[in-house]
């Protein structure tokens, strides 16, 4: 077996300093194919590539008896996170029940130390499923270089890619748990050393060889003793974004994988088409030569209306224009103002020199630019850059100056406001899954979830929201209330109906507050399990960088059948107070994060941390909730730590051109009581960066994207 | 006679927006000349199309499609009609009925049913091919030396875009809009230009009664000349404004009146539904 290690060591050895001197000034390229598993590797083993930053990847792959179903994402060109699940067909996981063979979850990551040049291999150390149950524990030191058209891989591993069987591996092995046993233990584990070639022999076709440092035979579902330790096949990619990946493993298996490798960019199945620029046209040229203030606000207001944009409202003094807007239209709010700066430059007459362009959220103005003409349309001809754009314009969080200095003393304002439309409605198509259970792997509730919001005066909301459920698996699911009194773990109660449920009826209602502080309310039915009262404040400050706010919530339990009865079987009062804080860690690369300090809806205090980045419009992020669990009874409770993934992505991936919007699916831990929130019509605690000036800062460039 | 040559250039303005796919021929041409071309046209209505999308990532189909036959086009190839084509270009004036005129002012088609004013005769009615459409043409005479051309138009070769009506050299856009019930259904345009001294003013518009069927009108009517200078920023006079607005708005009430109908309830359902997780 080492014979075989040291014959593919000489090789690399050989192409490495028989060729290094041919590459020249070429720089090297490599390609980083999914393995049989999600991460980025040959099979079994891993490489020290990794998906370039802000690429997904979706991966199904198989080996009797392991299958694995996962996903992996690259960051900062690097760091790969992946993560799975491992169905093991050798296993029944609950005799008697239908949930199928066990599935075992698991996750990993690998950072790349040196990136690979002319001289150098590129150097990851990674490690996966090192916390947790761990199943499938393994840490290593990878190199991989390419070398012509082959890239070569030698890596050095322990845990079960260190030889060992999983029974001899010192771990945790209870599946809440945050054990790090194996993932801090000393290097002086027993250690491998495995390795591969990969030959790209054309764009579209590598053959992958590799030899596995795994002894399959110890490993967790007892695969049967690999008759020699290489794994051979071929990758091929039809398209640019697929892999179809096929070979023989452990001289036993055929195994099939299917990989789908993609970028997070908004622009998604369809090209965008671009919207042509601005441009008034005769009949409005002359109805704003003939305009009065008023008229001129009525028109502009209009054109802003018909463009596109919702609560519209234009204020127009001899010198100046006063646009306040909603932004319905674009993913970047600097688009939108380009596009608003436009249309007002097309129309108004000379005399208008100075434009306050005021983005209005929820009611409340969240960015002013202040900007002379002529230095706006300096800006947007791209005579002017960024920062001399900044020498005689403002952005600013709130707008109460600019707002002393427009209205301040000034007869001659008229304003126009645009009757907004008194409802909307919109409908979904929901999914929500239930993972893991006794009763089957994936139980899911489909259902059409149609919304219809009133607005019957300035900035209040009437939320009404139905479910009408199409398919509905989880009367099947075998998950009973861990507590006397549930706060979450009585889901089924409340999901398992397949008649119309009324989730949502509230009344919410926003307002500004002195020191820009912005406020909220709510009352009303929130979510299928509670009806009660909830309120809020919150406060930006510098630029949006960071915020701070206060929530509460007071909720009782609904019936679980009756839409307009509150529970007779439940009647405390769940109490919630929180602290928000908010803060844009690394603000050019979209991460941010917040803690909610407080008292969680099941009377546990404690902190919720939630780390994200939201870049290119989607956002993937982590939370992690721990609170002091001590006066739950249940064991399960008392041992919990709520924590999640999620994912946000903007519908703009499904359309032909830029638009707002977007859906989030999360993936948590098992339903627990502790760590848990209520839902409300609407926030203030920030979900992304994307509303502070900071961030409209940076990209101001988009302004001129017309 | 000057007036119906223009209507004819608006004709040709207004029948664009259709695509459609061919085999290529070329007097001395061989598939050798055809492939350098072809080569050279993919090239540019790839860059083209970059150009054109919104991110200069991704390639617009449709685009890169129209970009590729103008450019080879413009290097001397022709779609090659088969037979059955040219038989079909031959047979024109049997060209299947697509509407009728009911009586003198009114006439139907495509379940549309469009009355013009009293004052209107029809001066022309035929049938004929343009590219892969079919369609039938009325044209009414006013007795203001207004013209009005109807034209029901169907698709065999594919499915129009909802464009707005367009408008290029020589005329200039003066205002447009959407039908008031019929939404982009109709799309309206009122334009004027300047056309070896004469002046001219026109609305036209497209309603989409289909994927593949449209109906084009176009009411063209002579354009005072103008009294003075126009103030900064305008071209028009105040006389031609107050003209061309009287114009304008007239037209714009004839066809909310001629095309009633909105997207019913369930298309608007649709456009309302989301899909999420």
């Amino acid at each position: 077996m080492y014979l075989i290690v040291r014959v593919i060591w000489l090789l690399v050895l050989l192409f490495y300093f028989g060729t290094t001197s041919a590459l020249g000034s070429e720089k090297p390229f490599s390609k980083p194919l999914a393995s049989l598993q999600s991460f980025t590797g040959i099979w079994d083993m891993p490489t020290a590539r990794i998906l370039p930053d802000w690429n997904i990847r979706i991966k199904f792959g198989k080996a009797e008896p392991y299958r694995y179903y996962g996903g992996a994402l690259g960051l900062f060109d690097r760091l790969e996170f992946h993560g799975q699940f491992t169905e093991i067909s050798s296993l029944i996981a609950f005799p008697g029940y239908d949930y199928g063979y066990y599935k075992d979850r698991n996750a990993g990551m690998r950072i790349v130390l040196i990136k690979e040049d002319k001289a150098w291999p590129q150097v990851a150390i990674g490690a996966y499923d090192s916390i947790g149950t761990s199943k499938f524990p393994s840490r290593y030191l990878v190199f991989s270089k390419m070398i012509s058209n082959f890239d070569l891989t030698l890596g050095l591993g322990q845990g079960l890619l260190g030889g060992e069987s999983l029974d001899d591996i010192e771990r945790g092995t209870t599946g809440e748990s945050f054990d790090t046993t194996f993932l801090f233990s000393d290097l002086s584990q027993p250690t491998r050393v495995f390795g591969g070639i990969e030959y790209h022999y054309n764009p579209k076709l590598t053959f992958s060889l590799e030899y596995s440092s795994l002894q399959y035979e110890g490993m967790f579902g007892e695969p049967e003793e690999a008759r020699w330790p290489i794994n051979f096949g071929i990758k091929y990619q039809p398209t640019k974004h697929i892999t179809l990946q096929g070979g023989y493993m452990r001289g036993r298996e055929w195994m099939l994988g299917l990989s789908a490798d993609f970028p997070l960019e908004p622009e998604g199945m369809l090209p965008w088409k671009k919207e042509p620029p601005y441009t008034s046209n005769e009949k409005q040229r002359w109805q704003s030569y003939e305009a009065d203030n008023r008229q001129l606000a009525s028109l502009l207001a209009k054109e802003l209306q018909s463009d596109g944009f919702y609560g519209v409202e234009v204020s127009v003094n001899d010198e100046a224009v006063w646009v306040e807007y909603v932004n319905s239209k674009y993913l970047s709010h600097s688009k939108s103002m380009g596009r608003v700066s436009q249309i007002l430059d097309e129309i108004v007459p000379e005399r208008i020199q100075t434009f306050y362009i005021n983005l209005s959220y929820n009611g409340q103005i969240i960015q002013c630019l202040k900007a002379d003409r002529q230095e706006l349309q300096a800006f947007m001809e791209t005579r002017v850059d960024k920062q001399g754009f900044f020498e005689f314009a403002s952005l600013s969080l709130y707008n109460s100056e600019q707002q002393a200095e427009f209205f301040h003393d000034n007869p001659k304002i008229e304003t126009y406001t645009i009757q907004e439309v008194w409802f909307d409605y919109d409908i979904n198509l929901k999914v929500k899954t239930f993972l893991n259970n006794k009763a089957g792997f994936f139980k899911h509730k489909v259902f059409l979830r149609p919304r219809i919001n009133m607005y019957p005066w300035e900035n209040g909301l009437i939320a009404g929201e139905l479910e009408f459920t199409l398919l509905n698996q989880f009367d099947e699911v075998i998950f009973t209330p861990l507590e006397p009194e549930p706060v979450r773990t009585d889901l089924v109660l409340y999901e398992r109906e397949s008649e119309f449920r009324i989730s949502m009826l509230a009344y919410d209602q926003h307002v500004n507050l002195p020191h820009n502080i912005l406020g909220r309310f709510s009352i009303g039915l929130f979510e299928s399990a509670y009806a009660g009262f909830g309120a809020e404040i919150f406060r930006f400050f510098d630029k949006g960088r960071w915020g701070i706010g206060l929530e509460a919530e007071f909720v009782r339990k609904r019936d679980p059948e009756d839409n307009f009865k509150l529970s007779d079987t439940i009647t405390k009062t769940f109490d919630t107070y929180y602290v928000n804080l908010y803060g844009q860690i690394w603000p050019s690369q979209g991460i941010d994060g917040g803690l909610k300090i407080g008292q969680f809806l099941g009377g546990d205090v404690g902190v919720s941390l939630e780390l994200r980045r939201s870049f290119k419009y989607f956002t993937i992020g982590a939370w992690y909730t721990k609170t002091d669990t001590d006066h739950f009874t249940n064991e399960k409770n008392q041992n919990a730590s709520e924590k999640g993934v999620f994912i946000t992505f903007p519908f703009s991936i499904f359309s032909d051109h830029d638009r707002r919007g977007s859906l989030t699916f999360d993936f948590s831990s098992f339903t627990r009581d502790q760590g848990q929130t209520v839902r409300q019509p609407s926030v203030l605690y920030p979900l992304n960066p994307y509303q502070s000036v900071l961030h409209t800062e940076s990209t101001l460039e988009d302004m001129r994207r017309q | 006679m000057k007036a119906a040559i223009k209507i004819f250039c608006l004709i040709a303005l207004l029948l664009a927006g259709c695509t459609y796919t061919e085999v290529w021929e070329k007097p001395g041409g061989n598939q050798e000349s055809f492939n350098m071309d072809s080569s050279e046209c993919e090239f540019i209505a790839q860059q083209l199309s970059l150009q054109q999308s919104e991110t200069g990532k991704r390639i617009d189909p449709i685009f890169y499609n129209k970009t590729y036959i103008e450019c080879v086009v413009a290097k001397g190839w022709s779609p090659k009609r088969d037979t059955a084509e040219l038989k079909k270009a031959s047979d024109a004036e049997r060209v299947q009925q697509l509407a009728e005129s009911i009586n003198i002012n009114t006439v139907t088609g495509f379940g549309q049913t469009i009355t013009v004013p009293n004052i209107y005769s029809l001066v022309k009615n035929k049938q004929f091919y343009s590219g892969p459409t079919i369609i039938e043409q009325f044209l009414w005479k006013g007795e203001d030396s207004s013209f009005i051309n109807i034209l029901f138009q169907e698709n065999t070769g594919g499915t129009f875009q909802k464009n707005s009506y367009p408008v290029s050299e020589p005329y200039v856009l003066y205002t447009s809009g959407i039908g008031e019930k019929a939404e982009e259904q109709l799309q309206w345009t009122t334009f004027w230009g300047n056309i070896d001294s004469d002046w001219i003013m026109s609305t036209g518009a497209y309603y989409y009664t289909s994927k593949n069927k449209r109906i084009i009108i176009a009411i063209t009517k002579p354009l005072v000349p103008p009294s003075g200078e126009p103030p900064p920023n305008v071209t028009l006079t105040q006389n031609q404004f107050m003209q061309i607005e009287e114009f304008s708005n007239q037209w714009q009430i004839w066809l909310n009146e001629q095309f009633p109908e909105g997207p019913g309830l369930l298309k608007q359902m649709i456009r309302a539904l989301n899909f999420g997780i």
